[in-house]
Formats: structure tokens, sequence, C-alpha cells
């Protein structure tokens, strides 16, 4: 039977577990001074407060974000996608800078300032994701969503760039946004991320047959019966909701929705139920890991996350690709 | 015998009455001192939000530099335990913890300090953060001279400092006036010169609505940006070249560029070298909205002197 | 000699438009249980979208009566366990397993969010066995060449244990034994009562079928047994009469080739 790979399955889900809960536990013992464990008898409710819900935030919004960028690639069976492209980064952006221009202004509606700056990144990336796929005129073309969400993102953020001009103030505000970070993850927002993260992952998986499908073909998954284009549409739905979720949290952080499906492929191959769950665990360690190295290791200065997933991601990605260079190219060495 | 007792009792009552006297006035005193602390300070920050401090808070800590300097002014220096990055007058204030800034402020050594009370711009990205950990903010962000004396009676009530009114009317009085006399040292030939004030790079003018205008037009200078087109418009340059202005203010280091500009040769200002520099110090002084207008007055009048010499 | 009687699938007035041009232009067409037919033509002539038509995969105007029921009377699910269609390979991740793609046959079979059942596994191992693919059923599609990819996706077509089979150039790229060995799989799968349509480019592996289907530039042109002169001359009409035919004894079966000409 398919022992082997099962087992191999198994075994990064353990791994990536293991490593999960090692960062949180980690999480909380660094802090504004580094790594430090008087500190921990000293102010429980410091890490209670501050520390366990960032930390925690952090794997969540990176579960997410590695299940977006999963998806995003079985969908449009391309390995570059990424959770932004069908324009939800600049749609996000484009809310943000909304928002901030709203709340300078003086007579600002109460309704506003509850929303917040998270409620407007949100509702800002799942327009953007909404226009795309009108745009496109449905899901059954993916090169046409792709075009789409490529015009939508190019004018989101062609208007969210006009706000900046017009209002200078909030240039540093938005900028921050786009560079991304976890440090103002509170427990309320961290809950509603994970319930988030429950329900796409639940749906995903049941409908992660689809993905299978369209691994072999369009047509191929029409004949075996899947109703692909309701699934399509679910599947987009789940992909748009956990990158808003996560983008509303933590700003816009590049490479984890990227790197941690290919992190996973590359140790394991299999059905996507599989490498969904994967990728969000592996989500989650990148994002988690890199927001510890964020805030440890220039303490009590923060680097931005985004720049360590990128090296933290991207480092191990070379080492993979340098792994596969040297390697000849697999199987019976080519040849029919 | 009696004459003596009666002096005695009198000068004792008298001694009584003035003890009375004077224990009541300090019983007084200390009531309306008593009732100045005990009142809770009820304000609505720029945010709209309606905050009530109940008591006098001992921990302070300002994100935004022009804050701090109007506790400082307020002589309520010591109730500081943190500021922002930027912050670096008066002296006492560089010895504080810092806390990064508006977007990026350090969260777990704010909390760390455990302040009563927080004031800090209105686009500050921490500020839910705080409130959802129970710590009380205040979101002033003063964009115009009205805007700062309303801001300085704010905080000093906020402070719940003795006869806050008083003390914070002081404060705006001696700004003021200290601004009439930096006026008055205005050179006449000066007066009603027009002015281009770029306030950043990139052609960003400080208009005549914004606090930075408001102090140009006290001096007696024309702003060649009207209040029409914004307190920080980012203008084109051919505009600047067509309004002409006969003074120039900006940063030292943009100033060295200056002649590279195409076409800004033939601004009057340019031509007859009436450009005033400031240094990174002295722009910080000059671009907070704080207490320090006074000393921004004073540093242009000294500039004006210069390029105008009588 | 096997019963052809029953009909597995009848088509009738088939149009298939793709824009303005019209690749199928009203074909009728009856498939008998048990039957393997191949359908050939020049390029262009719209095998392939007959077959997707016939499939249900790209839309198209007419009637499509399988095993006696409307296409429209169908259920989705019993469809695709009735009926399975085999493409070329599309270029996609190759990041499933072999074992995983033969399973995938099997989705028509499993219900919703279950997990593949004793008797899936048995069907899979079996499939794979028959295309022998089994040694290698923990390797990824992308270390495979073309050939063993094209035979591990004809795995999971047999997986799906159809009565019906439409193969779009199943042997691309596949060597000559496996191209025999593909003969006698066909055979096993009619045997079973199973009806097999393919479009082949290899004529002559075509002529092995037990009815030829001709069509040219969207039309039908010709039904008929491969060793009949009527069928010759239809082909070789629609080859541009660039066609020699050659007999030759096959077990004291006389059988033809057609050689370039």
């Amino acid at each position: 039977m398919n022992a082997r790979k099962v087992a191999s399955a198994t075994n990064l889900a353990w791994q990536l577990g293991l490593l999960l809960l090692l960062l949180l536990m980690a999480g909380a013992l660094v802090g504004s001074e580094g790594w430090a464990w008087a500190e921990v008898q000293a102010d429980a409710s410091l890490i209670v407060d501050i520390r366990l819900p960032r930390t925690l935030g952090a794997c969540v919004a990176g579960a997410l974000l590695g299940l977006a960028g999963a998806l995003a690639q079985g969908l449009f069976r391309n390995p570059l996608a990424d959770p932004y492209l069908l324009g939800s980064a600049s749609g996000a952006s484009l809310g943000v800078a909304i928002g901030m221009v709203m709340l300078s202004q003086i007579d600002v509606s109460p309704w506003f300032v509850r929303v917040g700056i998270t409620g407007m990144a949100f509702m800002g990336a799942w327009l953007a994701v909404a226009l795309t796929l009108v745009l496109s005129w449905g899901v059954q073309h993916t090169l046409r969503l792709l075009l789409a969400g490529v015009v939508v993102g190019v004018v989101f953020g062609a208007i969210a760039s006009l706000l900046l001009v017009m209002f200078p103030q909030i240039q540093g505000s938005v900028q921050s946004f786009m560079l991304g970070s976890t440090a103002y993850v509170s427990w309320p927002a961290c809950a509603l991320m994970l319930v988030v993260l429950l329900v796409s992952w639940v749906v995903s998986v049941a409908a992660s047959p689809l993905l299978d499908g369209l691994a072999l073909g369009e047509f191929t998954a029409l004949s075996l019966g899947l109703p692909v284009k309701s699934l399509r549409w679910v599947l987009l739905g789940v992909l748009a909701l956990c990158t808003a979720a996560a983008v509303a949290q933590t700003g816009l952080i590049a490479f984890v929705g990227l790197a941690a499906p290919h992190l996973v492929r590359a140790r394991v191959k299999g059905v996507h139920g599989k490498t969904l769950s994967l990728s969000c665990l592996m989500g989650a360690v990148l994002l988690g890991g890199a927001d510890l190295l964020a805030r440890g290791l220039m303490a009590p200065l923060e680097l931005p996350v985004g720049v360590l997933t990128a090296i933290l991601g991207g480092g191990y990605m070379l080492y993979l690709m340098r792994g596969m260079i040297s390697k000849p190219a697999g199987g019976r060495g080519g040849g029919t | 015998m009696q004459k003596g007792a009666l002096q005695c009792v009198r000068q004792l009552l008298a001694g009584v009455a003035c003890w009375g006297c004077s224990a009541g006035m300090l019983l007084l005193a200390a009531n309306a001192f008593a009732q100045n602390a005990m009142v809770p300070f009820t304000l609505t920050d720029d945010r709209g939000r309606v905050v009530v401090i109940e008591k006098a808070p001992q921990r302070v800590i300002t994100l935004l530099p022009s804050l701090g300097e109007i506790v400082c002014e307020l002589k309520a220096c010591d109730l500081l335990v943190g500021v922002d990055r930027y912050s670096n007058w008066p002296e006492r204030v560089k010895t504080l913890p810092k806390l990064g800034g508006l977007d990026d402020t350090q969260l777990e050594a704010l909390v760390k300090l455990k302040p009563d009370l927080v004031f800090l711009a209105r686009s500050s990205r921490v500020t839910q953060r705080l409130e959802s950990m129970g710590i009380k903010v205040v979101a002033l962000e003063p964009q115009s001279q009205e805007d700062m004396h309303r801001v300085i009676l704010q905080i000093a009530g906020a402070l719940h400092l003795p006869n806050s009114k008083e003390r914070a009317e002081l404060l705006w009085q001696t700004i003021q006036q200290k601004l009439e006399v930096a006026a008055a040292r205005v050179p006449k030939s000066a007066k009603g010169a027009r002015i281009y004030f770029e306030a950043g790079t990139g052609y960003f003018a400080a208009g005549e609505a914004s606090y930075i205008g408001e102090t140009l037009k006290r001096l007696g200078l024309v702003n060649v940006v009207t209040p029409s087109m914004g307190s920080f418009p980012q203008v084109n340059p051919e505009f600047v070249v067509k309004a002409n202005p006969q003074i120039i203010f900006m940063g030292e280091r943009a100033a060295a560029d200056l002649k590279k500009r195409p076409g800004w040769h033939r601004i009057e200002a340019i031509a007859q070298q009436r450009i005033c520099s400031f240094t990174p110090d002295q722009s910080d002084i000059i671009v907070r909205s704080g207490p320090r207008i006074r000393d921004a007055a004073e540093l242009m009048v000294a500039c004006l002197k210069r390029i105008y010499p009588e | 000699m096997k019963s052809l009687h029953e009909v597995a699938l009848t088509a009738r007035n088939i149009n298939v438009m793709h824009g303005e041009f019209t690749a199928v232009n009203n074909v009728s067409l009856t498939l008998h249980a048990g039957e393997w037919v191949s359908l050939v033509g020049p390029n262009g002539a719209g095998k392939s979208s007959l077959l997707k038509a016939l499939a249900g995969l790209a839309p198209a105007e007419g009637e499509v009566i399988l095993l006696g029921k409307p296409w429209a009377e169908w259920h989705r699910r019993e469809r695709a366990q009735t009926m399975a269609w085999m493409g070329q390979a599309e270029a996609g991740q190759d990041d499933l397993t072999v074992y995983d793609v033969a399973m995938l046959g099997r989705l028509p079979h499993q219900s919703w969010l279950s997990t593949p059942s004793a008797k899936d596994h048995a069907v899979v191992e079996v499939a794979l066995k028959t295309v022998q693919a089994w040694d290698w059923r923990t390797r990824s599609l992308g270390q495979l060449s073309g050939g063993e990819r094209q035979r591990v996706l004809l795995a999971r077509a047999l997986a799906v244990q159809a009565q019906v089979y439409l193969m779009d150039e199943p042997l691309a790229g596949v060597d000559v034994p496996h191209q025999a060995d593909w003969l006698e799989w066909v055979r096993c799968l009619t045997e079973t009562g199973a009806a097999v349509v393919s479009v082949l480019h290899e004529l002559n592996l075509a002529l092995q079928a037990d009815r030829v289907w001709v069509m040219s530039e969207g039309r039908w042109v010709h039904s008929g047994l491969p060793n009949d002169k009527d069928t010759h001359q239809a082909l070789s009409a629609v080859f541009q009469n660039r066609l020699q035919w050659r007999e030759w004894q096959d077990e004291g079966v006389t059988r033809w080739v057609a050689l370039p000409k």
C-alpha cells in the first residue's frame, strides 16, 4: 500500500506540531528584553496579556496564510500563486488608507471608530476579491481570474497611492501596515482568527478532491463527477476569507503563503487533503518562528516580521532547491 | 490686675482668632486642593471618545513629542515615565525610556512601565490594543494654534494639576506674548513678503492653514500656499515658480540642491539669496505643534533679520 | 462471438460549436456494449470534440442516451461511475503519487468525506498491476516519463470500472510493447461487457478494433468494419489518398495495414 508516503506525511505533521509547541513556549519567554527566565516569575500578566496572544496570533495567522497559499496554488495550478493574487493585498491597503483618512477627519462617525482599521482592512480585502470575481465573470476561466486580479490589484493600489499623496500624514501608518506586524494581536483577535481557521480548514479538506481532480486537468475533474464550478466558488470564498482574516490582524506579510505549500510538497507528496493541513502547520511554524526572532534578535528593537519570513522561508527554499539541482532529474532518468 | 487679665484674654482671643482664621484658610485651601484632585476630569479627545480621569495620574507616557513638551511646560515633567523615540526636549526627557514611534510602539516595554495615562496621536496604531488591556488613553493631535490652546487646557485638566485652568492659560499667554515679541522684531522690509515654506522633501509645503503657516502669518509674511490648498499639500514645482516667493524656508539638506531645481533660478528668493535653511535640530523645533512655536518664531525672525539687514 | 445487441450509448444530431466554427456537424451514432470502436480521421476532424460532447464535458446540442436513459436524467455521480473519459496528460502539478492518481479513479464511487475502502484499494491495485505501474506506485507523477505517465492515467480510467470508456489519444508517448499490452487491456474490458471508444493516431492499431468510425471536417463519413473495402476507401478519401493498403495474415485471419504513400 501507500505505507511509505503516509508515514512521511504523519511524520512531518508530528515534527511540525512539536515545533509549534516549542515556539509557543518560547514565545512566553521572549520579551522586550530578549530571552529572560527571571521575568517569567516576576510578571505573569505580561505573559498572559501580551506575549501569549501575540505568539498564538502569529501562529494562527501563519496557518491561515499557509492554507490560503496552498488553496491558491491548487486552484490556479500555478506554483507561483500566493494568497494575494486576487487583489486582496491592494484591497486591504486601500481599506486601511481610507480608514486612516476617515479617522483623521474631525467628525468621524462612531461606526468607523468601532469598525477600526482591522475591519477596514478585512472589508477592503473582501471587496477586492469580489470585484475580481465579478470582472472575470465567474470562476471557470483561471486566466481571466488572474488577469482580473492583476487589474484590481493595480487599480486599488493606485487609488491608495493617490490617497497617500493627498493626505501625506497617513503615509507612515499605511506603510507600517504594508510591512506587516504581529505585535498588536489581542486575545479576541486570536479567537476570531482561530474560528476562521477551523471553519476554513474543515471546508477546504472536504472540498480538496476538487484540487486533486484539477491536478489531472479540468476535463478529468468534470468526468469524475466533481461539481467543479460550485466547489471552485467555495474554495475561492475560503481563500478570500483566510487572507482577509490574516491581513486584517497582521497586515501584509509576504512569503508565508507562497513558501509554506512549497516547503510541504518538497517533503511530502500526496493528496491535497493532507498537503492543505500540513501547509497550515508549516505556515504556523514559519510565522511563529519569524515573530519570535523579530522580537528576540535585537530586543528591545523589533525587526519587521516580513523580512524574517522572507529570510527563513526563502533560505529553506534555497536549501531545498540546491538539493534539486545537484540530484539528476528523477525517475528512470528521462527517456521513454 | 483685671486690666492685665483682660489684656491676656484679648490677646488669647486674638491669637485664637488668628489661628482659627489661618486654620480655616488652610482647611479651605486644602479642601479646594483635595476637591481639585478628587473631581474626575472628563474630556473628549480627538477621536471623539469621552475619557474620564478619576484621579491625578502619577505615571504618564507621551507618544508624540509635542504632547510631551506641553506636559513639561506645564511643570509636570516629573510625571513622565516614558516617551517616544523622537522626543528630545527638555533635557530630562532625553533620559526617559524610548518606546518607539507611532506605528511601531513597543507594547511590552510600555506596559511594563505601568502608566496611569497615555497621551498619543490620533493615528497611533497601538491605541486599541492599549485600551483592550485597560490602560487609559487620550488621543490628541493639535493641528492649528487653536487646537494647541485647547490641548494645553485638556492636558492640564487630565493631569489634575492644581489650578489647572489657570496654569494652562498662563502657559498659553506666555506663548502668545513671545510670538508678539517675535513679530515685533521682524524687519520692516520683510513685512508682507511672499514666502514659500517647504516642510518636507518632495515639494511638501506648509500652507497658510497649518500651524507653521499661522506663525508665519503672525510674523506678517504672506504664504504662497493659500488655505484652499490644504495644510500640507504637495505642490507642483511650477506653481512655486509662478508664485515667485521672495523668501524660501526649508531644511538644510534640501537647500543645498535648490539651484538644481529646473526653472527655479528665476524665483526672486533665489536670485536675491533670501533663503533660510534649518538644521535638523532646528527643524525639530519648527515642525512640532507644541509650546516651542515661540522658539520657532524666534528662529524664523533671526533668519529674517539676516536676510533683510537694515 | 459476443452479443452486440445491448446498446451502451446513442447520440443523435450532435453539434459542437467553438464560437463561429462548427467542430462537430450533426453527428449521430450508436455504440454497443462489449464493442471496441476506433474513431479515426485527419487532424481537425472534430474527434476530440465529439468525444468530449459524448462525455458531457463540452457544451453541445443534440441528444445523448446512455444505457437507455437520457443524459438529463442521469445524476452526476452515477454518470461518472458509468462513463469514464480519459484525455491526454495535461500539464499541471506533478506532486500526486502514482497511487493517488489511480485512486482518483474511485472518486465517483466514494461518498463525500469518506476514506478509500478496502474495495477501492483492491481495484486500484488491480488497475496499477494491469498497466505495470504497481512497482513505482509511490513515485510522484513528475518523476515519470511521458509514456509512463500515460499508463498511470490509463490505470486511473480503469479504476472507475465504468461501462463506457471514452479515450482520447490514450497511447500518446507509450512505447511499442506497451501499445501491444494496451490492445490486451481493451480486449479484457470489452469481454466484461464494457464499451470502448478510442481516438487513436496510430491508424494500424485503430484498425484492430471491432468497428471503425471515420470523421472528417466535423462530419460523419463512414462507420464500418476495419477489414471492409468501403472502410478502406473512406479512409483513403479523408486522408487525401495518401494511404497504400497492404494485406497480412495474422494467425489465419486476413488483416490490413495502411502505410503512408
